[in-house]
């Protein structure tokens, strides 16, 4: 299987919650587990401006989650997806206290996204990306999004906007890619 | 992948389970169409075995929505198994809601309507039915009004009635001209007190594409909202004040002789007034009104000129204030005189999807005129003077009408009150006769929406316990009260077969044609013509002289042009007490919220609830972090709310959501209880922004 990536454009979001409902719908998520959560962030660096910035995990390429996790729980697959295994977990929160973004929620035991792994073996796209109605989140081959990615930071560096494509090599190297301000919005 | 657990029973303790459960394949598939905003996004729900719903997810098929979705239809399906929905009539005995029958709901329902009409007349009944269902339901209760001289409020003085008036009296016709998707052909796209990003999440890629392909985005709002975000260019206003500003952009254009000579000459009348009421709105003259700089004003003015076609598309933030009619008036009139109006890419906007009435529903002989029509302001007094004896309700006015403390009482206070409901709401509470309704997604039905199509919604699932569609309610209860039930519809496929044939700009959409198709099909749509994408291409317009009229004709301002009322001497507001009461109160809509429908999901906890946006100057003014509890005090009521802290609004008004009820998951006072029940005396919408408030830091615990 090819290895799959999302891009998240912060640009192009617009808070709308959609990508954190269908994921609680998708994987029948109980009250209070997000996988998805949305900040609000409001900056004054360089200007003003404001975002939405829907936080998820990363699928790290070196998951320090994976490399944690007494059991196994997490572990990632050839495709390079960090996928969790729920009914292996001791809940135990060492993930959730090595994980750089606050990504893993800590709600009755700690789980995260599995970039909807069951989906993708379906042939499906994980169900956020279905779902967002800017293309804020798009989900496919990993070349296709770099190459997707690229042409987005064209346009809006064209466009006089500090952009950033965080996630695309170095140790941050990760299946979700991020496009986003070039300041720090996390 | 395997889920199955291959690990040693020692590391795993029995209790412990995964805290997800991805969702099976589904066992079957069912497209349907989103009923909630009038975008018309398709979808598709996915059941399982039992025909229960799993999930809705996008369909990819739809052009306009392109598979993709906003949260609230995922919401809203969650809604149908809520604890809270009414599966079976229910009557109230000695003070409690006992469940009953249909048969015996219904046997009440009639004896006490049959014996209300003998003692007194048909004004001492009317229907609150904003949420009366699809089209089926909407024909029924079109019949059941005729038959029995039913007064009925929808949807239009809490929402459209200020927007109706003014393009009615301007078009002749209150559609929207174009739709959405036309935005992408719109070379400048003037978006006022719309935040069309949470309000049609799902269509806003189109707006967003146009951008992409060059169109100038144009958004005036009182607050930087997701929308703005998006645009080219914010112009932040002071609340109330939008007249102003379409007032001095029609000067300029005029000024500039940028204006479409000949679309004036031969469409329009009025323009010598137009231009005269105009006169004195000078950039400089509308900068001190809505602290737009006039330079800005006068470059919006160039590049409206110059940029054609441009399109408008207002939303509430201009329709519910107590000047709208004025307001729309302008805007409207603006892009008349700009020649924009009929062309691709040109034009108006709007959520109004009406497409004619159906003519001659029941015999002559057999209509029953209305004793006494009341405006719905009037209702208050008539519900507390016992003018009104019954209501029948489909919706939730407890919540949603203005000053909704009084209209709680004041049900309260009615001998029967009939709820045909979804949901054990504010309303449902203070009834005497419960019954519980389809949601849209069991009720099949033709939908229109703001891309000027018509698409048939096919039931997903069956009724949930006992529920009935406002049709099948109005059928039966026209036959218990000895009405002629042969005249109504026995099923949705027949109403719409009835309606077209009754309705000639949509005689030409049959079932089959609508069913065969994806996304719609676009009216109006005569059986002897084709099908038109947007409203006056031809150049005919509806009014009686055949031209565009640029003043208002409706009393009492008949011969008004576009006209600007400051909004703190307007209906609701007093300029003596600015001093007391300093700041102006907006709701607004939220991408995860609609009305009262999306509020009964699982994922309530998860998403955010009512809040108050404020300034952080306001914040620190009154003490208060984000989070805390504020109190917002108007001339009417109270309402305490948490803070939202942002520099997205401006320091002179505070803004919040509506459409929370005390009974439903978010037990929360409804917003529209501050707003007393006044009216934009032009078009006649209920004033639901720009009030004058002011917030204290909440005293006390919770």
């Amino acid at each position: 299987m090819q290895s799959p990536a999302m891009l998240v454009d912060l640009s192009r979001c617009i808070g709308c919650f959609s990508c954190v409902i269908a994921c609680k719908q998708e994987n029948s998520l109980p009250p209070g587990t997000n996988w998805v959560n949305i900040y609000s962030r409001e900056l004054f660096s360089p200007y003003w401006q404001r975002y939405s910035f829907p936080n998820s995990c990363r699928h790290c390429h070196q998951p320090a989650c994976a490399a944690i996790c007494p059991v196994g729980a997490l572990e990632m697959t050839p495709e390079q997806v960090v996928i969790y295994h729920g009914h292996r977990c001791i809940g135990c929160y060492l993930c959730h206290s090595v994980c750089p973004y606050n990504a893993i929620s800590e709600n009755i035991k700690p789980s995260k996204c599995t970039l909807c792994y069951h989906l993708q073996q379906r042939g499906a796209i994980p169900a956020c990306a279905q779902v967002c109605p800017t293309k804020a989140r798009v989900f496919s081959s990993r070349e296709e999004i770099l190459k997707e990615a690229e042409e987005r930071v064209f346009k809006l560096q064209s466009a006089q906007k500090a952009v950033q494509l965080v996630g695309n090599t170095g140790p941050t190297k990760s299946s979700v890619l991020f496009l986003a301000p070039n300041v720090p919005v996390w | 992948m395997d889920y199955k657990n291959d690990n040693p029973s020692y590391v795993r303790p029995s209790v412990w389970q995964s805290v997800f459960h991805p969702l099976p394949g589904a066992a079957n598939e069912v497209r349907s169409i989103c009923c909630l905003c009038n975008g018309g996004c398709g979808l598709i729900v996915k059941l399982n075995d039992e025909g229960r719903i799993l999930g809705v997810y996008g369909d990819p098929a739809n052009p306009f929505s392109k598979g993709t979705i906003c949260p609230k239809p995922m919401a809203a399906a969650q809604s149908l198994y809520h604890p809270q929905r009414v599966t079976t009539p229910m009557i109230r005995i000695n003070g409690r809601l006992t469940p009953a029958s249909w048969e015996d709901a219904l046997d009440i329902t009639a004896a006490r309507y049959l014996d209300y009409l003998a003692k007194y007349d048909n004004a001492a009944v009317v229907g609150i039915m904003s949420k009366v269902g699809g089209s089926y339901s909407k024909l029924a209760l079109a019949i059941f009004e005729s038959l029995t001289g039913l007064v009925t409020y929808g949807t239009s003085p809490v929402c459209t009635s200020s927007e109706e008036v003014a393009r009615t009296s301007l078009l002749g016709n209150p559609s929207t001209p174009n739709p959405l998707w036309d935005v992408v052909n719109a070379k400048i796209l003037l978006i006022v007190g719309n935040n069309v990003a949470q309000t049609k999440a799902g269509l806003f890629h189109w707006i967003m594409e146009a951008r992409r392909q060059g169109t100038r985005i144009v958004v005036v709002d009182t607050r930087f909202t997701e929308t703005a975000q998006q645009a080219d260019l914010f112009l932040p206003i002071r609340p109330g004040t939008d007249g102003a500003l379409a007032l001095a952009l029609i000067r300029e254009v005029i000024a500039n002789q940028t204006y479409d000579h000949d679309f004036v000459a031969q469409h329009t009348a009025g323009f010598a007034d137009l231009s005269a009421a105009a006169q004195k709105f000078t950039p400089e003259y509308a900068e001190n009104i809505t602290g737009i700089p006039a330079g800005l004003i006068r470059n919006l003015a160039e590049d409206l000129g110059r940029l054609k076609p441009g399109m408008f598309f207002g939303g509430r933030g201009i329709m519910c204030t107590n000047n709208a009619a004025g307001a729309v008036l302008g805007f409207e009139a603006l892009m008349c005189i700009l020649g924009n109006l009929g062309k691709p890419g040109g034009g108006i906007v709007s959520h109004i999807t009406g497409y004619g009435k159906p003519s001659q529903l029941v015999p002559p002989d057999k209509i029953v005129k209305p004793v006494k029509k009341r405006k719905a302001a009037e209702l208050y007094p008539a519900m507390e003077t016992g003018e009104i004896k019954m209501m029948l309700i489909a919706g939730n006015p407890a919540v949603t009408w203005p000053d909704s403390a009084r209209m709680g009482r004041a049900l309260a206070g009615l001998d029967f009150v009939v709820s045909h409901t979804l949901f054990m709401d504010d309303t449902a509470a203070l009834a005497t006769v419960v019954l519980p309704a389809t949601h849209w997604l069991e009720e099949a039905g033709m939908q229109a929406s703001v891309n000027r199509v018509l698409q048939w919604r096919e039931r997903a699932v069956e009724p949930f316990g006992e529920a009935k569609s406002g049709g099948d309610f109005f059928r039966l209860l026209a036959k218990k009260m000895q009405l002629p039930a042969g005249l109504f519809p026995s099923s949705p496929e027949e109403a719409w077969e009835m309606e077209r044939r009754l309705t000639p700009p949509v005689s030409g959409i049959s079932l089959d044609l609508a069913r065969g198709t994806a996304g719609g099909i676009s009216y109006p749509y005569p059986s002897n013509g084709q099908p038109a994408i947007r409203l006056y291409a031809d150049g005919q317009i509806k009014t009686p002289s055949g031209k565009v009229q640029l003043q208002i004709e409706t009393e009492p301002l008949s011969d008004c042009y576009p006209f600007f009322h400051p909004p703190l001497k307007g209906a609701g507001n007093d300029e003596e007490i600015a001093g007391e009461y300093p700041l102006m109160l907006n709701t607004a809509k939220v991408a995860w919220h609609y009305h009262t429908q999306s509020q009964y999901s699982l994922w309530i906890k998860d998403i955010p609830g009512p809040y108050l946006e404020l300034h952080p100057d306001l914040a620190r003014e009154i003490g208060v972090k984000d989070g805390e509890l504020v109190t917002v005090e108007t001339r009417t009521g109270c309402v305490t709310l948490p803070a939202r802290i942002t520099r997205s609004i401006s320091k002179d008004s505070v803004c919040s959501q509506y459409s929370f009820g005390q009974i439903s998951p978010f037990k929360q006072q409804p917003v529209n209880t501050l707003f007393p029940a006044v009216y934009d005396p032009v078009g006649g919408n209920f004033v639901q922004k720009n009030l004058q408030c002011r917030i204290r830091k909440a005293k006390g615990g919770f």
